[in-house]
């Protein structure tokens, strides 16, 4: 099963011939390396976290979710059960199981406003009637599929079989369609689980380790503070703090020499530190065990459920001390002694930092976060959802067998029938509201999932990298918006959000991998085999001998040892040779004297060559066989020429970049240094010499370019596509492109530009654009639109229809000059066809009926005369409600699709579009994160020419350089004028591409300037200019952002109903805010009649009478309450003040005004 | 597509494995050699017990005068205890011992058996190094037992006499059907463990001192006899694929 | 179907054409299948499935009336 779409891309890069290289040419290491890069991404592209993540899912996490809840009880009738007995999900499907053919194609599902599920299959073995039936495959719900993974259709076609399901083979897949929206999943970042994090308050003296500890049943967070110099252990389930002496006595640890020895071992300084805590426990009067079980008991919070055994206060303390309380950790048997080391080492971490403040954490470091992917969070929801499936189950069961007679015989397959919509449900309503809720682990997320943004194929592809960061958008702390020096190579360092969300949202870089959950118990054998000694018999003097370092698996101590050095190193030798999960990490931290094993999935790591007695282990010979196709990226991991490093890892380890550097320390060498950029970011040519926000404005506005989307993209009903009319692949790209495929769905144009002054009307970055260019295409779009239109079904036989056409009379000239009478379609309907809809191809303009539907009348509630309601729909009593155009522009009619959603109701999708020229005022950008408005649109007989006689397509103006530094635009320029002179496409790969020095030497030989400075003369006056103009082709994009969805004018309009202001917002036509800063402004000018001309007369001025006795509002002239008409006065105060006194009038506050003269 | 694995012999990737070649460092020469010997004789009952709060020149021998007194053990539960004797002449409140805990003048020691693998007990007789593998091992740390049983004991009395002040008051008395059954206790996990361990009996265990004579005795049984060499009967490549632990990649598994 | 050609030049077909938008209201209007892309005739409250394969996504077919457009 191998992926022929991705073989055929990249087969051509791994071709013989690529680069113009030969098979026989010498293979030089130093450059050829770099195709190690496109045999990863073949093996795991970038999307591959999300497909690998759901597949782990599906294939394993789903088996272990039905291990954990197998088997239904009834408390009524002990002799029934159900058992769960394999779980399966199955290909997608169509609902109705009679149709021609059941497998059902993603596209469909967006067409149709499906959701692109399969059915979950379950095998189960329950009693009936004294007897034990096994059935097989039955459906409990319908899962929604990730595409492109091993459940979905798509995974493993070729192009043409791609091509045949109406399937883009480029898109990237990873994202699931519900109600025929596509959405993400986003990749969560979230700090580490079961670690201990030491953090200290520097100005309240408070140090503090926590834990959060998290299994399959609960969560908690354990925290070891410190007060006013003492330790104290605090936690959830704890009414009150508690000295950690007696909790480590309550643990095991009873004599204080022992809990001394644990905590502060041979350290003076921390034994000091560490000895008033003793006196705390004595004050309590607590000196065994079972006095500091018993004490703890009695501070314990319980939560006990109805028929759960009710605990003396001992058994209590026992019960939190072994199960919630560190949670992750628990205590089966008699033995505690791991619990109380545990304890122990928070304690001494916590010791260590109140002496030594550096010795803290840093809760931003890359190492110290896990990535949660789709996977995951689905495991939870399903969990979540079966369990309470499992119990709805049960109540019925219940329900039914409590009743004494039943006549015939029970059968629970019916009722499993009955409850199979919930999971179906709620995993369709979780993935499209994006709440994920969850009794079990009280989880009330928002904003988990998003809709895939098909603004351009780099949006998609980006959206599929992103990492969202659990962090609230607080303003307060810079930390985790700060540029992290461990995100090198593991998170792009350019792209990132501007605003509110920068530093937070970040994205993958091109070569990572997030790592899947290992088992943990083979690591802690072979921990053993190689010569750790564990726990058991070591007592605090060993553990803290300077020597020593504690071996800890994924955050818990298991040994010790005293060759830390040897032990890592046979580990990484074992793991090199392929014996070991290349995934663990084992690292060295000499602050804590600790060696590190992770096995945890979640984390970030990538590829590094691996480099012994100062030569890399990847010789030529093996990039000759790569290049052939002998051998594949896996295998450069098996012969241990590569290996994963994670982000803790690569701390421990020396990485050269280039071969040249490697010195005798090294230990790794890079594998390509731009790989340190994300996919995004790897757009921008020459990245390496421009200011690095300008990297990062880049990568923002790339994905707001118009561009091709996917090669389906015709067939697609989008609510808003934007497709350019002549996209071009850029002239100088890098290798990211190509690995990406941009240069195959690219989103801009090669303009021929002039840096130079010209005409005025470029100031303030903008751009003047040649009239004839766009003429002739450039710049040239397409807008399209969607409008669904559902024809309902009502209870009462009646549904939503199409009307006819009217028509009226009218008088026309007939040929031979006679008036005659013609029955023509009135304006509105003029588009329409037959049935009602829109003829294909026909142009709207604004008022005109595109769907002609009709409405049944007296729908609903008419309580009076019930029957009415009944007749009005078969009567054939319908009201139009029709679907009018309404944007002032034109447009065409594209599409229009007839289907039936999935209960079967008659739907209508019709698509418009418009073909937009560039005017001024749309938005243009250069990849350099120069973007510039049109200015004025000159013909091209004004603008200025070369020899040649060639005029520019955009003038830029010479000043957006200088502050901007954007240096790579100028090399671009360069590279792409000496592209296009010789012939070929260059590159401008980060940190590397093609040489200045070069594109200067094609530049002379082909007699232009090396500087790419021509000679022009000017269009108006036809003299030589008397400068020479940097002239060449730069690749601009055209940016979303176009002046006709913008301009907006409001003289006079709608009000709002409540508070009778104008309106918001220009689809409402409405009026432009005069913000309180803006008040500001007008008051600081002292503009007070100005102020209330905006502020009442022309918004909401409403005349009131007011009575002067009572301050209270009347009407006419009378007061109510003083009923009077006298001392009745008008006055004009705002609506909205009106509006706020009775307001606070019906909350029995009386706002009574006071009135006096105004002069 | 065959990959070439590299032999597991003498190229330079392989020598951190076994660890310093002995004939490359001439800076850490080979001082002597011993013969090592697998005894298999004490291999099921050798126990390796520990003693955390005590220094390891003060032992509990008669030779010191504080050799252990009794010893017990809760075979399933896996719990050991010794007694060993307080000195009452230094560092002890007669006053407050008699009063408090009826002049208590033994301290119990108790530890929870565990099993740990790969470890031995190595005995050198005669240049020769004899190894027995350990069975299990215990840290016996203080148990302050009678302060517990006089707290019990104190909190009993405090109780009764409550009940006999609330015995003097009427009550009303509410009747309700108790079903029974399901509704006893069920523990699971540490208190499970606590709960069995509290309902099994002790089993006595005589105690031999460090240099009386059946110890000595049974100490010459760490000695093998046996001197045949030992042929491993998994070969190498065997042995490393039993302590692997290498990544499983599930999709590709079940869907290939 | 009857071929509704739009000739602007003649008086009488203009009439014809329309009254033929009025007359054959009820008549079925022309689709093509997505997927077999198979001409399929549908008149009013026909459920949407395509005559040959029955896969229930229709397009609707291009208008055969003139439209103008700028060259610009």
């Amino acid at each position: 099963m191998t992926d022929h779409q991705q073989e055929d891309a990249f087969n051509e890069l791994l071709q013989p011939v690529y680069k113009g290289r030969g098979l026989t040419d010498a293979i030089n290491t130093a450059e050829d390396k770099w195709h190690l890069l496109p045999a990863f991404l073949k093996v795991k592209g970038l999307v591959k976290q999300h497909l690998d993540s759901f597949n782990y899912f599906v294939d394993v996490d789903l088996k272990k979710i039905l291990a954990a809840n197998q088997v239904v009880l009834s408390d009524v009738d002990p002799e029934f059960y159900l058992k769960y007995l394999d779980i399966r999900v199955g290909v997608p499907q169509r609902r109705d199981a009679h149709a021609f053919n059941t497998a059902i194609t993603p596209h469909e599902c967006r067409l149709r406003d499906l959701s692109y599920a399969a059915p979950i299959f379950v095998d189960i073995e329950y009693t009936r009637e004294k007897k034990i039936v096994i059935h097989k495959s039955l459906e409990i719900g319908r899962m929604p599929i990730m595409l492109k993974s091993t459940n979905c259709v798509l995974a493993g076609k070729s192009e043409l079989e791609m091509a045949s399901l109406n399937e883009c083979p480029l898109d990237p897949g990873g994202y699931f369609i519900v109600n025929g929206t596509e959405k993400v999943i986003l990749v969560q970042e979230q700090l580490s689980k079961n670690r201990i994090i030491v953090e200290a308050d520097v100005k309240k003296g408070i140090v503090q380790a926590s834990v959060t500890s998290s299994t399959h049943e609960r969560k908690s967070k354990t925290y070891v503070v410190t007060k006013n110099g003492k330790i104290y252990l605090k936690h959830n389930s704890v009414s009150e703090e508690i000295p950690i002496v007696l909790v480590l006595k309550a643990a095991g640890i009873v004599t204080d020499y022992e809990i001394l020895q644990l905590v502060a071992g041979a350290d003076s300084q921390f034994q000091d530190l560490f000895a008033v805590n003793f006196e705390e426990c004595a004050k309590l009067g607590v000196h065994t065990q079972h006095q500091a079980l018993e004490y703890l008991g009695s501070k314990v919070k319980t939560v006990r459920r109805a028929n759960a055994p009710k605990l003396s206060i001992y058994q209590e303390g026992l019960e939190a001390l072994a199960t919630t309380i560190i949670a992750h950790i628990s205590v089966n048997n008699l033995d505690f002694r791991e619990k109380a080391l545990y304890i122990a080492i928070m304690t001494r971490r916590v010791i260590m930092t109140m002496a030594d403040p550096k010795m803290v954490d840093d809760r931003d470091y890359v190492g110290n976060k896990r990535l949660e992917l789709a996977g995951q969070l689905m495991s939870l929801l399903f969990e979540d959802l079966f369990k309470k499936f499992n119990s709805d189950f049960k109540a019925n069961i219940d329900k039914v067998l409590k009743k004494p007679n039943r006549a015939n015989e029970f059968d629970a397959l019916l009722s499993i029938s009955i409850h199979s919509s919930n999971i179906t449900m709620g995993l369709n309503r979780a993935i499209s509201t994006g709440n994920w809720s969850l009794k079990r682990f009280k989880m009330e997320r928002a904003g988990v999932t998003h809709v895939l943004s098909r603004l351009s194929y780099i949006s998609a592809l980006g959206m599929m990298t992103r990492i969202s960061s659990q962090f609230e958008k607080s303003r307060k702390v810079s930390g985790p918006r700060a540029l992290q020096p461990s995100q090198f190579g593991m998170l792009c360092t350019a792209d990132t959000p501007e605003g509110e969300a920068c530093g937070l949202v970040k994205n993958l870089a091109l070569m990572t991998h997030i790592t899947t959950d290992d088992e943990e118990d083979p690591v802690r054998a072979l921990c053993f085999i190689l010569g750790a000694e564990g726990v058991a018999t070591i007592g605090g003097t060993e553990l803290h001998n300077p020597n020593t370092y504690g071996i800890y698996v994924n955050g818990t101590l298991i040994g010790i040892t005293r060759f830390p050095g040897k032990f890592v190193n046979e580990f990484r030798q074992l793991r090199r040779r392929g014996h070991v999960s290349a995934f663990i990490s084992i690292y060295c931290n000499h602050h804590h004297n600790a060696v590190h094993i992770a096995t945890d999935g979640g984390r970030i790591c990538r590829p590094l060559i691996i480099v012994e007695n100062a030569k890399s282990r990847v010789k030529a010979d093996h990039l000759a066989k790569l290049l052939k196709g002998d051998m594949v990226f896996d295998d450069f991991l098996k012969i241990g020429a590569v290996e994963y490093l994670d982000v803790n890892e690569e701390n421990d380890s020396y990485i050269a970049l280039y071969e040249p550097d490697i010195i005798d320390e090294t230990t790794h060498l890079e594998i390509e240094v731009f790989t340190v950029l994300g996919a995004v970011a790897g757009l921008i040519p020459y990245p390496h010499h421009n200011q690095s926000p300008r990297n990062t404005y880049q990568c923002a506005m790339g994905k707001q370019a118009i561009g091709a989307i996917a090669y389906n993209q015709f067939n697609r009903i989008d609510t808003l596509l934007y497709l350019m009319v002549y996209p071009q692949q850029p002239m100088v790209k890098t290798k990211t492109i190509e690995l990406i495929n941009y240069d195959k769905l690219p989103a801009g144009q090669n303009a021929t530009v002039a840096v130079m002054s010209y005409s005025g009307y470029d100031i303030e970055d903008a751009l003047v654009l040649n009239k004839s260019s766009i003429d002739r295409g450039f710049g040239r779009c397409q807008v399209l639109k969607k409008n669904t239109s559902v024809f309902k079904r009502y209870p009462n036989q009646a549904s939503d229809s199409l009307g006819s056409v009217r028509t009226e009379t009218v008088e026309k000239r007939g040929p031979d000059n006679q008036t005659v009478q013609t029955e023509e379609p009135i304006f509105q309907h003029r588009a329409l066809g037959v049935d009602g809809v829109a003829e294909v191809g026909e142009k709207l303009d604004p008022g005109m009926v595109y769907v002609n539907k009709i409405v049944p009348v007296n729908m609903g509630q008419d309580l009076l005369n019930p029957n009415a309601a009944a007749d009005s729909g078969a009567n054939g009593e319908y009201k139009e409600q029709p679907v009018v155009y309404k944007s002032p522009e034109t447009s065409c009619v594209d599409q229009v699709m007839v289907s039936s959603t999935e209960s079967e109701q008659l739907m209508v999708k019709v698509l418009l579009r418009q073909t937009r020229r560039p005017e001024l005022g749309d938005k243009f950008s250069s990849r350099h994160g120069q973007k510039g408005v049109c200015g004025i649109i000159v013909n091209q007989e004004d603008m200025p020419f070369n020899d040649f006689g060639v005029t520019p397509d955009i003038i830029m103006n010479p000043h957006g350089f200088p502050s901007r530094m954007t240096v790579g635009k100028m090399i671009e320029l360069i590279s792409g004028k000496a592209g296009v002179l010789d012939g070929s496409l260059q590159y401008g790969t980060c940190f590397g591409g093609s040489k200045f020095e070069d594109m200067s030497q094609i530049l002379v030989d082909k007699g232009f300037s090396y500087s790419g400075k021509d000679m022009l003369y000017s269009g108006v006056t036809g003299e030589c200019l008397q400068a020479y103009i940097f002239f060449g082709p730069i690749y601009y994009q055209k940016l979303k952002h176009m002046v006709m969805d913008k301009m907006h004018a409001r003289a006079r309009g709608p009000r709002a109903v409540l508070t009778r202001q104008p309106t918001e917002g220009r689809s409402r036509d409405g009026g432009l805010r005069l913000g309180e800063m803006e008040r500001d402004c007008v008051i600081a000018y002292g503009a007070s009649q100005l102020l209330l001309e905006r502020l009442m007369i022309s918004s909401d001025a409403f005349e009131v009478d007011v009575c002067q006795t009572c301050g209270l509002m009347g009407y006419n002239g009378w007061c109510t309450t003083c009923q009077t008409s006298e001392c009745v006065v008008k006055m004009t105060i705002p609506y909205a003040a009106k509006l706020l006194f009775q307001e606070l009038i019906s909350m029995n506050i009386a706002p009574r005004l006071k009135l006096g003269d105004v002069f | 597509m065959d990959v070439e694995v590299p032999k597991f012999q003498n190229t330079p990737a392989q020598k951190g494995i076994n660890g310093p070649d002995i004939e490359e460092e001439d800076d850490d020469p080979v001082v002597k050699e011993f013969p090592i010997f697998f005894s298999n004789k004490l291999a099921e009952n050798l126990n390796l017990f520990q003693y955390p709060v005590r220094p390891s020149e003060r032992p509990y021998v008669d030779a010191y005068g504080e050799g252990i007194l009794d010893s017990r053990i809760k075979r399933d539960a896996g719990i050991l205890e010794v007694d060993v004797p307080i000195d009452t002449t230094k560092f002890y409140d007669k006053t407050k011992a008699a009063k408090k805990w009826d002049s208590v003048n033994t301290q119990t020691l108790s530890g929870s058996i565990s099993h740990p693998e790969g470890q031995m007990v190595g005995v050198f007789k005669d240049d020769e190094l004899h190894l027995t593998p350990v069975f299990s091992t215990v840290q016996l740390r203080p148990q302050f037992k009678y302060v517990d049983k006089k707290s019990i004991e104190d909190r009993e009395a405090v109780k009764l006499a409550q009940k006999d002040a609330r015995s003097k008051e009427v009550k009303a008395v509410q009747m309700s059907a108790k079903s029974t059954g399901e509704q006893a206790p069920k523990y699971s996990g540490a208190l499970l463990s606590f709960k069995q361990a509290d309902d099994e009996e002790f089993v006595h265990l005589d105690w031999y001192d460090r240099d009386s004579d059946e110890s000595w005795n049974v100490a010459d049984r760490l000695i093998s006899s046996n001197k045949e060499s030992l042929d491993s009967d998994t070969l190498p490549l065997e042995y490393i694929s039993m302590i692997s632990c290498p990544h499983l990649d599930p999709s590709s598994e079940i869907h290939n | 179907m009857n071929k509704e050609s739009f000739n602007v030049s003649n008086t009488s077909n203009v009439s014809a054409a329309v009254a033929g938008l009025n007359v054959h209201k009820s008549y079925g209007v022309r689709y093509i299948c997505a997927s077999c892309a198979a001409k399929v005739t549908l008149s009013r409250n026909d459920p949407v499935r395509c005559k040959e394969c029955g896969h229930r996504v229709l397009y609707k077919e291009r208008t055969r009336r003139m439209v103008q457009f700028e060259a610009r």
